[in-house]
């Protein structure tokens, strides 16, 4: 079998030399330092199944204080991982980006409270502790399709502003602050709980995106890009030992503070979040329900209204 | 071996001493063990509690001496707040007055100086801590957007001063660093500005790691959210909280423990970390939330007393088997002479009375035994001697014995039937003595076609029994020769046993004559037993006769005989009280219905047949119950051939 096997990778390696040897750089950019989240895109670069592409791609991070969007904008990165509303937001600024392929297919955002949170009514006239990177734009979208008067506390990242109590209500995700709130000895009971996507706003979050141009100039390598990256998912979800391993290896690398037991929580939400909740399948693309949904949710009517922006045309 | 030794009294004794000993050494060492171990760990747990608690005042001491810095400048920065350029000069101050201090700014909300912008916040730090000389920065960009950091927001919103979660420093190294912050507020109780210092933690961490009670132990700072800043796995350090960690490994006692020093308590749990028996020892430090920790496994505490306990188990085994050497030598020393006793013993059984005793000279219970066994040699020496001429008379007197028996059987007839030629007459009889000899007796003869018959019972059993029959037959023998009537052989008897009869021994008796030819018979009744006639037609019934007095006791007495005829066919059944008062072991007798009852089944029988019946039926109620006196039956059937007379 071992023998077999080793035969194969060396027909592969032969069959894709001469590919690998013209192989398209493409450099990937996460939305975020690395962790689990990206965790298919790190398994896809490991196990070569960028390589079997004909691709060679490479990783590059963005740091906290920058967005991967920039890296796109700047020409540093030629995919980035964004969310759906980030890059709906810069497309109707005018930036002309488009969805490859789409893993999170749920909402991640939830508000936890030190007190009980008994639906939107709850949360009026109070301090709301956000993330600084969200636009002041999509808050006020938020708060008016919400009808919500709250004030907004903007905070870098961490948990320890809801920790340290200066805070009642706080913005996180699912996948990364929820669990640390446990790692720190926090318990947070169900009922202090408010998960968007129970509100409707289930927007999708995390897709893939390339730049307009990129894509009609290099439309297969943008298919290969994608169809890998599903593959490196998919791996991921059978193999989800491995996988930390690999995360593990990453975060080291990149000496980020974390621990094994956190991307394990990390990984196992993040594929949860890949699950379509209607079809219970992970389709890796963006629905047009969820872009429809994401356009009634963030847009001003006068530009729904324009329907400048078509999914056709968004998603790739 | 194993048999030997455990047959050996010596070895056993020495077992047995031994496991005492083992005994009472195990639980003394248990009881020293335990009572060690609690006093090891109670001691161990102040000892450690004592070094916690002193790095604790440490550190919380040290950390104070920052607040109490900030605090006393406080009044230098509202001074100059009308002059922000002239705030560096008090941040230098503070920077140089505390050695905790590397660096400290005042951070302003958004746009407090219009002239100065939306950020605002002077920093001043030692460019070289060696030389002391200190840099100004003004900090506050898109890029370092301080109003949303954690160390200006909690403060600012809880209006208190806060100790920053620990972070490593901007300069990419490992030093753990913290922030003070202390809000600043106008006269209306709204914060404009976060007056900070951030220190190292560095030297805390030092002290912390080497803080190791025990080998093998070690000490953690735990931060008020749980993360580990100094921990022995460096791996740890930043990256797991207590939590994490306990949750990776399901270790919900050490979760407990995580949620106790959060709470800020101070305590001691034992627990299983990672498969390790171990004590957590933990306190906190004060105003800051954070935590210390020591870990030590169990063992480790009482390898002192482990050890040393080894050393005194091994020793007192040791010693231990010592003993048992020294008590089984001292008891096969002091227990030798018994194997010689016990050799002479055998002797003596033997026979060998005049064997030698070893010599004892001390005067213990070994000595005692010597007497007594020398004792013994004599007296079995005199009882054997005086057994075997016991023994010698009284072969003799069973061989006498045996010829008395032999004498008196010969005299009474034995050979059935004793008249084959002759159909009229059959006889049958027989006596069992219940001793060697016996006094029941019986006897007949024909002549001139008379049948003359006795039986009788001599009072009494034995050998004297046995002389006074051999006189009754004698006398019957020779009176039946010239007397005609039972009668008169019986008043002769009588006479002549009464005469000179100074033992008073009696004889009952019948006596009977049977004409062979009539059928006519004669009988005299002295006090025995009646005799039953059987009938042809299976009746059986005792013969009503006159029961005289029994004959040997006064001289003068008359006795009569009575006369019946014999029917053909009959049977005349004589027996001694050896019969109908058989006992067996329930002292139930045989009786004369039980008698009755037996022969009446019996009228077709042989004369032979019937006897040998009774005998069985008697022998079978008495069964194993001794015989209690002698057994004796004559049976006399009278045939006369009716036709060979009428020719």
């Amino acid at each position: 079998m071992k023998r077999l096997s080793f035969i194969g990778k060396l027909l592969i390696l032969f069959t894709f030399f001469p590919a690998t040897a013209n192989a398209q750089s493409i450099t990937i950019t996460p939305k975020f330092t690395a962790q689990a989240q990206f965790a298919g895109y790190y398994v896809a670069e490991k196990m070569g199944f960028y390589k079997e592409e004909g691709l060679d791609v490479r990783i590059q991070h963005s740091s906290i204080s920058e967005s991967s969007f920039s890296f796109l904008q700047s020409g540093r990165a030629q995919a980035v991982i964004m969310n759906l509303s980030y890059a709906l937001t810069e497309r109707i600024s005018g930036t002309r980006v488009v969805n490859i392929m789409q893993t999170s297919q749920e909402n991640s955002l939830m508000l936890i409270s030190h007190s009980p949170l008994k639906g939107l009514g709850s949360l009026q006239n109070r301090k709301i502790a956000v993330w600084n990177h969200l636009s002041q734009s999509l808050l006020n979208q938020l708060a008016k399709h919400y009808k919500l008067q709250v004030e907004w506390i903007r905070f870098n990242s961490g948990i320890n502003l809801f920790l340290s109590r200066a805070v009642d209500i706080c913005l996180v995700g699912s996948y990364n602050e929820f669990p640390q709130l446990a790692e720190h000895g926090m318990k947070i009971e169900k009922q202090n709980i408010m998960r968007f996507a129970d509100y409707g706003y289930n927007l999708p979050e995390d897709g893939l995106y390339v730049t307009e141009a990129f894509y009609q100039e290099y439309p297969e390598a943008a298919q290969k890009l994608a169809r890998a990256s599903i593959r490196g998912w998919k791996w991921a979800n059978e193999h989800p030992e491995q996988t930390l391993d690999i995360v593990m290896e990453m975060t080291r690398k990149h000496n980020i503070g974390t621990n094994r037991y956190h991307q394990q929580k990390m990984l196992e939400e993040v594929l949860r979040l890949q699950t379509d909740k209607l079809s219970g399948k992970r389709t890796y693309r963006l629905s047009p329900e969820g872009f429809q949904q994401a356009i009634q949710t963030l847009l001003p009517e006068d530009i729904q209204k324009d329907n400048s922006i078509r999914y056709e045309d968004f998603v790739k | 071996m194993k048999h030997f030794l455990l047959q050996s009294f010596a070895s056993r004794l020495s077992i047995y001493v031994l496991s005492i000993t083992l005994i009472i050494f195990a639980t003394i060492m248990s009881l020293f063990y335990s009572y060690s171990r609690d006093r090891i760990t109670s001691h161990a747990i102040t000892h450690t509690h004592d070094l916690l608690s002193n790095i604790a005042t440490k550190i919380g001491g040290q950390l104070l001496t920052v607040e109490t810095t900030m605090n006393q400048s406080v009044w230098m920065l509202e001074k100059n707040l009308n002059r922000p350029d002239s705030l560096q000069r008090v941040l230098a101050a503070v920077v140089r007055n505390n050695d905790q201090v590397v660096g400290s700014g005042i951070a302003f909300i958004p746009g407090y100086y219009k002239e100065k912008g939306e950020y605002f916040m002077p920093y001043a730090s030692f460019l070289n801590k060696k030389d002391g000389e200190i840099g100004y920065q003004l900090l506050g960009d898109k890029a370092y957007d301080y109003p949303c950091m954690d160390w200006f927001l909690i403060p600012k919103l809880l209006k208190q001063s806060y100790w920053s979660e620990p972070y490593y420093d901007q300069g990419g190294g490992n030093i753990i660093m913290s922030t003070y912050a202390r809000p600043l507020m106008d006269k209306k109780g709204n914060v404009y500005a976060i007056f900070t210092a951030n220190i190292s933690l560095s030297q805390f961490t030092d002290m912390v790691n080497n803080l190791k009670p025990y080998q093998s132990s070690y000490t953690y700072l735990l931060s008020r959210n749980g993360n580990y800043l100094t921990h022995a796995d460096r791996e740890k350090i930043m990256n797991e909280t207590i939590f994490s960690e306990s949750f990776d490994t399901q270790n919900t006692q050490q979760e407990c423990i995580g949620n106790e020093m959060l709470a800020g308590h101070t305590g001691t749990v034992r627990f299983d970390y990672r498969g390790e028996d171990s004590y957590a020892f933990y306190t906190t430090i004060p105003n800051t939330g954070w935590s210390i920790c020591t870990i030590c496994p169990s063992q480790v505490i009482l390898r002192e007393l482990d050890y040393t306990s080894r050393q005194i188990i091994f020793l007192s085994l040791g010693g231990i088997l010592v003993l048992f050497l020294f008590i089984y030598w001292i008891i096969r020393k002091q227990a030798r002479p018994l194997e010689k006793f016990s050799e002479s013993a055998r002797a003596i059984a033997t026979g060998r009375f005049d064997v030698t005793l070893p010599d004892v000279h001390s005067k213990d219970e070994i000595k005692t035994l010597h007497d007594s066994l020398a004792y013994m040699q004599q007296s079995l020496s005199n009882y054997i001697s005086e057994l075997r001429q016991t023994t010698a008379t009284k072969e003799r007197i069973e061989s006498e014995l045996f010829i008395a028996r032999e004498i008196q059987m010969g005299m009474i007839p034995k050979l059935f039937p004793p008249y084959p030629d002759r159909h009229d007459i059959d006889l049958h009889a027989t006596l069992q003595p219940a001793k060697e000899v016996g006094g029941d007796l019986y006897d007949f003869f024909i002549t001139n076609e008379q049948l003359y018959f006795v039986i009788g019972d001599v009072s009494g059993k034995g050998v004297p029994a046995s002389l006074f029959m051999a006189i009754a037959r004698s006398l019957f023998r020779t009176l039946s020769q010239q007397m005609l009537s039972p009668g008169e052989i019986v008043t002769q008897m009588n006479s002549s046993i009464s005469d000179n009869n100074e033992s008073n021994m009696f004889v009952t008796l019948i006596v009977g004559i049977l004409d062979l030819k009539t059928g006519v018979m004669k009988i005299c009744n002295a006090g025995h037993n009646p005799p039953i006639l059987l009938l042809p037609d299976g009746t059986a019934s005792f013969l009503k006769i006159k029961n005289h007095l029994f004959a040997g006791v006064i001289e003068d007495l008359v006795y009569t005989d009575e006369e019946f005829v014999l029917e053909k066919g009959s049977k005349l059944f004589l027996y001694t009280d050896g019969v109908t008062e058989a006992e067996n072991s329930a002292k139930e007798l045989y009786t004369e219905e039980k008698l009755l009852e037996t022969l009446s089944n019996l009228a077709p029988a042989d004369v032979r047949t019937i006897v040998d019946t009774v005998v069985h039926s008697v022998a079978s109620h008495v069964q194993e119950a001794e015989p209690s006196d002698d057994l004796t039956i004559l049976l006399i059937y009278y045939t006369p051939e009716v036709s060979d007379n009428k020719e």
